[in-house]
């Protein structure tokens, strides 16, 4: 083993040998957590705080479409805890793994997202279908695309969108770069965003996202849900637009 | 018309510094080591490499003027070029090959092909016509590669080491070739080899250069006889004599030389012999030479380390030996003097 | 024949035939587990259809304009002292391998509406790139026709060039030298620089998403279809994945002993 005495070589074997065994021989739990995208910025925050309450916990969290997760779900990853975007994709992991209820720890709604400005003075679902609107919408085999659809239906009205992204923040992105005049995507991806603005969308065509959570398994997942349903996670939920049940 | 070649260009070793003239039927052989920049004139003469600074014209078609400027492309010099190596195009059959020129100016396929035929049977290589280049022997390639140049009558023809990839035999039939087609073209042809044989048969005038000049240019006989440098002494100073060969028996006229151990078939055939292999005395010699000969003295050519002597009759025959053996014999211009050489010093070839 | 000793240690087969495994397993599982019962549905399925003729029109069309634009820029590296030759070769490299979704930004950031050339297309013209067809076109342009240059840039370089002074000596001019014997004489590397290109084009997903986006019909290719149809329906995009195995297979099979070396480098 003397080659492992010259430092160039040492360091990086160390170094590899530091990631490929975490916790061998520390305490570190790894708690692997799967929220849908729209969750991001939300799960970091509880990250933060779940590993400030529980130091030995490891918190890694795996961002995705919803229908992606659940999917590997059922395939076999190890997820500790699964936050879906909605029920349906939450419906294909119980019964895929054969599990109990979830909880609903959050809500979401649609907006309407154009650029800073509203420079094509785009009102309401109506102006989605003007011809000179070029319109970016979340692809309908994503959540998000699923509810989009939903609100146009229930406002009567038919958009030819140019764009089906595959996931919803990519909507957003679109109308940012400007490449999209407009969009539908949830009132928290734009929250904060200097570069998009919202227009509300009416109580009669909205549609309600529930955001459900379950703990795959209990022993590992369950506390870090319960935070997530406490006082603090629904601060840090309602600070970033989510609505709290 | 005649072929005005002036081209001085720098070729890293050493400097191209040319100035010739071919006439219209000429055939112009330019003979040096390797490395003299024989290749580099003639591609520069062909257009395919520069001239640095000079001129080539063909009659009053001015190919390229360093002065003026003017230059005009290979391809419209109408040339009949023989390349030193991979003549042929690999991708085409033969009669493609030979059609490929009159095709590029202009002619349709078929007619372009009707005359390649023509060509081909005027060669004697009709039967080759569908065959690839790359079954084609040495000799057969070469053969079509000289069909392929004369077709479509060039302005000028220039051969790029013509025989140095083919075997002896097919070395004779090539040179013999080259010859006729030549002669029945009537244009200029600059040929350049490090062949000697090849330039003492086919140069009307024979061009030395080494290391980048011109340092002899003349007949074979004037360069034989009085040779300049030692290359030229070295290559060209030997003597040539065509005859018919008959088992090891030359004949040309009433001359008969003994030849050396050959593989050559009865016919047509050239004898060559070292100027230092021949012997001259007094009188008729005793011993093993088998080649005795009366003959004339018809020049001497004294330089300080040696002397050539000219013989005439019956054969012209160049003698080379040092002066003080010339005079131990003490003979003179227009003394009868006997000659002789072993059989094992007459090389023969093919002719 | 002789047969030759086997010179490499054994212990060798054991590395190399874990990379066979890697190479051959995840084929062969997509083929079994593949539900053929339905390929006849599937196969006839709109969507499927729609996405299959997008991928091989948008291919075959970024093939040709590779073609057209690519044979002349390698045509210039090899022949002509470009100055910038190294540039543009490194260049060319560069946006081969380049992530695909790096590849989509970077398009948006010169073609995208508000993008310097995006911009100028959209005032003067009215006409904006992405989210159509000919982005699919552009982002498949932009990954693969490098495949073509550097094969051809590489093989033109390294060909002799004896016959083509043999064809212009013969009076031939640039054009029918071009034609008659210097492309011809590395059709090898053409065809196998096309074939490339076109599996590369028929292949590309990260940069076609981010730059022409996604939509049925439009630039909705087969890799986004197969992408999608996973979250949904595991069972369809298993089929439309093998349906792209196939095709690649195919074109591999049919070209066979005479160009493979030419792709592979080696021997037959």
């Amino acid at each position: 083993m003397r080659w492992i005495r010259q430092p160039v070589v040492g360091s990086i074997v160390i170094t590899m040998l530091a990631f490929v065994t975490p916790g061998c021989g520390s305490d570190t739990q790894r708690l692997n957590v799967f929220a849908a995208a729209s969750l991001g910025p939300v799960m970091a925050d509880v990250e933060q705080e779940f590993e400030a309450a529980n130091p030995e916990v490891d918190v890694v969290v795996n961002l995705a479409g919803s229908s992606t997760l659940a999917a590997q779900i059922v395939a076999g990853a190890d997820a500790a805890v699964f936050a879906s975007a909605n029920v349906a994709q939450m419906d294909v992991v119980r019964d895929g793994l054969g599990l109990g209820a979830a909880t609903v720890f959050a809500t979401n709604a649609l907006v309407i997202v154009v650029a800073p400005g509203n420079p094509l003075g785009i009102a309401g679902a109506d102006d989605l279908a003007r011809p000179d609107v070029v319109v970016a919408l979340a692809a309908p085999e994503v959540p998000a695309g699923d509810y989009a659809l939903q609100m146009l239906g229930r406002a009567g009205v038919e958009v030819a969108p140019s764009t089906l992204e595959l996931d919803v923040r990519a909507v957003v992105t679109r109308v940012a770069l400007g490449d999209a005049d407009a969009g539908i995507a949830y009132l928290t991806d734009v929250v904060g965003r200097a570069d998009v603005a919202a227009v509300p969308v009416p109580d009669d065509q909205q549609v309600l996202v529930e955001y459900p959570v379950l703990a795959i398994d209990p022993s590992t997942g369950g506390p870090f849900v319960e935070m997530l349903t406490s006082e603090i996670g629904r601060a840090i939920l309602r600070g970033a637009g989510f609505g709290t049940p | 018309m005649t072929l005005a070649i002036s081209v001085r260009r720098d070729l890293g070793m050493h400097h191209l510094e040319v100035d010739l003239e071919v006439a219209d039927g000429e055939r112009l052989v330019v003979i040096g080591p390797n490395g003299a920049g024989k290749t580099s004139l003639l591609r520069g003469v062909a257009g395919l490499d520069p001239i640095g600074s000079g001129r080539v014209a063909f009659g009053d078609e001015v190919w390229d003027d360093t002065t003026t400027g003017a230059h005009r492309p290979v391809e419209a010099r109408r040339l009949g070029i023989v390349p030193q190596r991979d003549a042929l195009l690999a991708h085409l059959t033969v009669l493609d090959n030979v059609a490929y020129g009159p095709r590029s100016r202009g002619l349709s396929r078929h007619a372009a092909r009707r005359l390649a035929h023509d060509e081909l049977e005027r060669f004697g290589i009709a039967h080759l016509a569908a065959a690839r280049p790359r079954s084609l022997s040495g000799g057969e390639a070469q053969r079509v590669a000289i069909a392929r140049a004369l077709i479509g009558e060039p302005s000028v023809l220039l051969l790029d080491e013509p025989t140095s990839a083919l075997d002896l035999s097919a070395k004779a039939g090539v040179r013999a070739l080259l010859a006729t087609a030549t002669t029945a073209l009537a244009r200029p042809a600059l040929i350049v080899t490090h062949d000697a044989v090849d330039a003492l048969t086919l140069g009307d005038r024979i061009a030395v250069l080494e290391e980048g000049r011109i340092t002899q240019i003349g007949s074979g006989r004037e360069l034989a006889a009085a040779p300049r440098t030692a290359y030229v002494a070295e290559l060209l100073g030997i003597n040539l004599i065509r005859g018919s060969l008959r088992g090891s028996v030359l004949t040309s006229g009433i001359f008969e030389l003994t030849v050396g151990a050959h593989e050559v078939p009865s016919g047509e055939a050239i004898a060559t012999v070292r100027p230092r292999s021949i012997s001259l005395h007094r009188s008729r010699p005793e011993g093993s030479p088998r080649n005795v000969w009366r003959s004339r003295i018809n020049s001497i050519d004294r330089t300080a380390d040696r002397v050539r002597v000219r013989l005439v009759d019956p054969v012209e025959i160049v003698v080379e030996l040092t002066s003080a053996g010339l005079d131990a014999i003490g003979v003179g211009e227009g003394d009868e003097v006997w000659a002789s050489v072993k059989a094992s010093e007459v090389v023969v070839t093919g002719g | 024949m002789s047969r030759r000793r086997n010179v490499l240690p054994r212990v060798l087969l054991v590395p190399a035939g874990i990379a066979v495994a890697l190479f051959s397993l995840p084929i062969v599982a997509l083929i079994a587990r593949a539900p053929w019962a339905e390929l006849g549905s599937i196969l006839t399925t709109g969507d499927t259809r729609r996405a299959v003729g997008l991928s091989l029109i948008t291919s075959l069309v970024t093939t040709g304009i590779a073609l057209v634009l690519g044979v002349p820029l390698a045509l210039m590296l090899a022949r002509t002292r470009l100055p910038g030759r190294r540039v543009i070769l490194a260049v060319c490299t560069l946006s081969m391998v380049l992530p695909p979704v790096v590849a989509g930004v970077a398009l948006l950031s010169v073609l995208g509406r508000r993008a310097p050339i995006g911009r100028l297309l959209d005032d003067w013209f009215g006409v904006s790139i992405p989210f159509t067809g000919a982005a699919v076109v552009i982002a498949q342009l932009f990954v693969a026709m490098p495949f073509l240059v550097i094969t051809l840039e590489s093989a033109l370089g390294a060909a002799d060039r004896g016959p083509e002074e043999t064809a212009r000596a013969l009076g031939a001019r640039p054009w029918r030298v071009l034609a008659t014997v210097t492309l011809p004489s590395v059709r090898s590397a053409l065809v196998a620089g096309t074939v490339l290109t076109w599996a590369r084009a028929i292949g590309e997903f990260g940069a076609t998403i981010t730059f022409a986006g996604n939509l049925p019909g439009v630039t909705r290719t087969l890799p986004t279809e197969t992408y999608l149809t996973l979250q949904n329906d595991p069972d369809r995009a298993l089929m439309l994945a093998v349906i792209q195995v196939a095709v690649c297979l195919g074109v591999l099979v049919a070209l066979r002993r005479r160009w493979t070396p030419a792709i592979t480098g080696g021997r037959p």
